[in-house]
């Protein structure tokens, strides 16, 4: 058996998880900093750094009590590299190597991005090559092409926000609060998501890349010209007006992810198709997947829940494909918030 | 007798020091500093590993660990806890936490006034805080604060130790001061084993930042 305790520190969750064998989840941790970026509407670098220093320790504590496992039964230490904010990413890293240099275990550098990917293998450890991997998170939507494993090739990347900022941004424009993709998924269900047609940014070079600004844009102008935009949350009762308008944002969404996914799938001829990272949570989303892989004859391979938002054992569970091959990172690593899978 | 790794990445020097404690004193075994500006993270274990080399220690001979927690860069703060926290989890030993401008008094000795260590905080101003002039571990008279250089050169309340990023202004003479001695490290060491590493919290160290972070809520401006 092999055993790794990862790390996770990149932005604004600290998390710890013992993971067995791949994808044997004892224990994962998250202490999540979402109550202190509320009042923010978006994470504040700063104060997530802050944060990390005092949560790190019982973070990882917790998660080698959890899994019953002390560190002499643990064969290496993984920890996120990067990208993410380097304040916060920082204190992971020095953590790790504190804990891998006292026993002398190896140390394994993980990109944050690889944890995703890997996070549909925990539940899914059966995925076939080559397979095409979504990762959709307030800080990241891009489109993986994976020939074999541990084999990551970029295909198509959002070219300003990120999908799940695009919730935030929309969320807090509205007063909805923070952060936006919950506020949204729930106040969106059952509203009439027909209400508005936003369009769908189409790259002139044909390429697969995404963008979301202009569909915020086009939330905002409409918000504003009906008197709906905040800017500070509410509080109380949502307007039918508000749920259908943030309904018809989210299907817009939904939308551009699954028909670029599948666009690549049927473009790379790819039969594999895994949907990771933080908005992948998003219900509507899992659900849209489901139906259009399984009428284009693709098999879908959702992370669980669990491990779409920001998680060590995600971390550790790539980190295995590291340890396999004796990767391991000397003790002088840095952390890097640009740092490209 | 016990033996402590004290660390302080607080300063664009890096510095790490190996004390030993026994009835007869402190010793400070072997230190050793880096300038190495912003890459503390980069090079702490290789100083580390020099300094145990040095006294010929294995690293599980340490029985405790002394950490500087600011005020300082708060970068370097952070490698300095977040490598603390680590190793004081894993080696499941204490670890004390000591503030830079206490190290910085600490490490000077005995002066002819209070000991008034400053310290660069950058945008024009300055950590300080006030010692007794000899005592060790230094007597707090007046608790670590920020106060722009300007007003802080025109009357300093006492004998000055300027560290890094504090330079006087060359009319400086008031009640005097000289750089302070640097070596930090060894001084958070000997200040937290004269203050009792049983006595440490429980619970992890918790930095000393001094300046809030810039973010406000608006209501609260």
């Amino acid at each position: 058996m092999t055993r790794i305790l990862g790390i996770e520190s990149s932005c604004d969750e600290t998390a710890a998880a013992v993971v067995d064998d791949r994808h044997h989840v004892r224990s994962s941790v998250i202490a999540s900093q979402v109550d202190v970026h509320r009042a923010f509407g978006g994470v504040v670098p700063e104060l997530a750094a802050r944060q990390h220093v005092e949560a790190i320790g019982p973070v990882v504590r917790a998660a080698l009590d959890e899994a019953d496992a002390g560190f002499d039964s643990l064969d290496a230490v993984a920890v996120t590299q990067g990208p993410g904010l380097i304040g916060s990413l920082l204190v992971g890293v020095c953590a790790a190597k504190a804990i891998a240099w006292r026993h002398e275990l190896p140390l394994l550098a993980v990109n944050h991005l690889e944890g995703h990917i890997r996070s549909a293998f925990i539940d899914h450890p059966e995925i076939e090559f080559p397979a095409l991997a979504l990762i959709v998170s307030g800080g990241h939507t891009s489109l993986y092409l994976c020939p074999e494993e541990s084999d990551y090739r970029v295909i198509a990347r959002t070219r300003d926000d990120a999908a799940g900022e695009a919730f935030d941004k929309v969320a807090k424009l509205l007063g909805l609060g923070y952060p936006g993709g919950p506020v949204i998924e729930k106040l969106a269900r059952g509203a009439d998501a027909s209400s508005h047609a936003f369009p769908h940014a189409q790259m002139k070079d044909g390429s697969l890349d995404f963008s979301f600004s202009g569909l915020k844009t086009a939330v905002r102008r409409l918000a504003t010209e009906r008197g709906l935009a905040h800017h500070e949350p509410t509080g109380g009762d949502v307007s039918d007006e508000v749920r259908d308008l943030v309904a018809a944002f989210q299907r817009a969404v939904v939308r551009v992810l699954v028909r670029r996914s599948l666009a690549a799938c049927k473009r790379e001829r790819v039969k594999s198709l895994l949907l990771t990272g933080g908005v992948a949570c998003n219900k509507s989303l899992r659900d849209a997947f489901a139906h259009a892989c399984d009428r284009a004859g693709v098999t879908l391979y959702a992370a669980a829940p669990r491990y779409t938002t920001d998680n060590a054992a995600m971390i550790a569970a790539a980190a295995f494909l590291h340890y396999e091959k004796g990767a391991f990172a000397p003790l002088d690593i840095n952390a890097h918030s640009n740092f490209p899978l | 007798m016990t033996r402590v790794l004290a660390i302080d990445t607080a300063t664009p020097t890096a510095h790490v020091a190996l004390l030993e404690a026994t009835d007869a004193g402190i010793d400070t075994v072997a230190q050793t500093a880096a300038d190495m500006k912003g890459s503390h993270a980069e090079h702490l274990f290789r100083l580390i590993d020099h300094v145990l080399a040095a006294a010929g220690w294995s690293k599980q001979q340490i029985d405790a660990f002394a950490v500087v927690r600011g005020p300082g860069s708060f970068t370097g703060v952070r490698i300095a806890l977040g490598t603390a926290q680590g190793l004081a989890l894993a080696a499941d030993r204490p670890c004390v936490g000591v503030n830079t401008l206490e190290a910085m008094a600490e490490a000077s000795g005995r002066c002819p006034g209070d000991r008034v260590p400053a310290l660069g905080a950058g945008r024009g101003d300055l950590y300080i805080a006030r010692y007794d002039a000899s005592s060790s571990p230094p007597d707090q008279r007046e608790a670590p604060g920020l106060q722009p250089a300007g007003s802080f050169w025109e009357a300093p309340p006492g004998f000055v130790l300027w560290g890094p990023g504090a330079e006087p202004p060359q009319d400086f003479q008031a009640a005097g001061g000289r750089r302070s001695a640097t070596e930090t490290a060894a001084a958070a060491g000997r200040i937290a084993i004269l203050r009792g590493l049983d006595a440490a919290p429980e619970g992890p160290v918790s930095p000393l930042y001094i300046r809030p972070p810039d973010a406000r809520l608006r209501s609260s401006r």
